[in-house]
């Protein structure tokens, strides 16, 4: 009878325990999905803007490459979203290219970035 | 005299109402943002879209050109109001930049456009033409985290 009573005071409080230990693999999960979903904007629209690129610098009856850097710019401008570097190459209408996207969960795991990128070939 | 099993339930019932917030929280925000991302991802693709329309001749001044528009934007509750298109022909010449065209549709009272100054869009020499498409729409959210409109924009 003894050994039962303190068998349920030790179970009081288990729950929040649990749970406590739970939120220490809850939380990291959610904000690497949340992190995810972050890094998979940013790579959409870095392809859009890869794809409106491509179709601007081949209709520009100027420099092509000059083109596709301006138009570069106007859909993915310096900062956008958070980024913090960006690389663009244009050679012979191929495209390529690269951003530096932050993270905001996945720090704690030391990944302070992420490199996104994308590419259109002719 | 409460027996000890009935001391027991009640324990686990304050228990399961202080982890049941924490709980909560945690799902909704989840469920926010993750609405929130698929909304940001539908107006960057509309407004990628729109200008590959625009792009190819469809005229969306005619009936037929906003039909295709609303079409495009039904994910995006355009028909209904919960999002709003501008697309705005602009045009570098030696005196300046100047609007051509501009079409908008949806809840335009709700969200103008942005593009006061058409320089800002885009980066023209004199004699091009570009289309700039505007994209805004409810995010869907339910937490003050995320923010309640998505916005995207593109030039071609």
């Amino acid at each position: 009878m003894i050994h039962s009573h303190r068998r349920n005071a030790k179970q009081r409080g288990l729950a929040l325990i649990t749970f406590a230990l739970s939120l220490l693999i809850l939380v990291p999960l959610i904000g690497v999905g949340v992190d995810t979903a972050m890094l998979y904007i940013v790579k959409e629209r870095l392809s859009s803007a890869v794809q409106l690129t491509a179709r601007s610098a081949a209709r520009s009856t100027t420099d092509p490459s000059d083109a596709a850097r301006r138009y570069f710019d106007a859909n993915f401008p310096p900062g956008y979203l958070g980024v913090t570097s960006r690389k663009f190459i244009y050679r012979d209408g191929e495209l390529q290219a690269s951003a530096e996207a932050p993270t905001y969960f996945m720090r704690i795991f030391r990944y302070q970035s992420v490199t996104v990128t994308a590419s259109l070939n002719r | 005299m409460k027996s000890r099993r009935q001391k027991q339930r009640g324990s686990t019932l304050i228990e399961f109402v202080l982890v049941l917030p924490i709980g909560v929280a945690l799902l909704v925000g989840a469920c926010s943002m993750g609405v929130a991302c698929l909304r940001n991802l539908q107006a960057g693709q509309l407004a990628r879209d729109v200008l590959l329309l625009a792009d190819s001749g469809v005229d969306f001044g005619s009936p037929g050109g906003k039909q295709k528009l609303i079409e495009q934007g039904t994910s995006l509750g355009l028909e209904s109001g919960k999002a709003a298109v501008h697309l705005t022909r602009i045009v570098c010449e030696s005196t300046g930049y100047r609007i051509e065209q501009k079409h908008s549709i949806g809840d335009t009272a709700r969200w103008p456009s942005q593009l006061q100054d058409p320089s800002k869009a885009a980066d023209l020499k004199p004699g091009e033409t570009a289309w700039v498409a505007e994209v805004f729409g409810e995010s869907g959210t339910v937490t003050t985290l995320v923010p309640e409109t998505v916005k995207a924009r593109s030039v071609l």
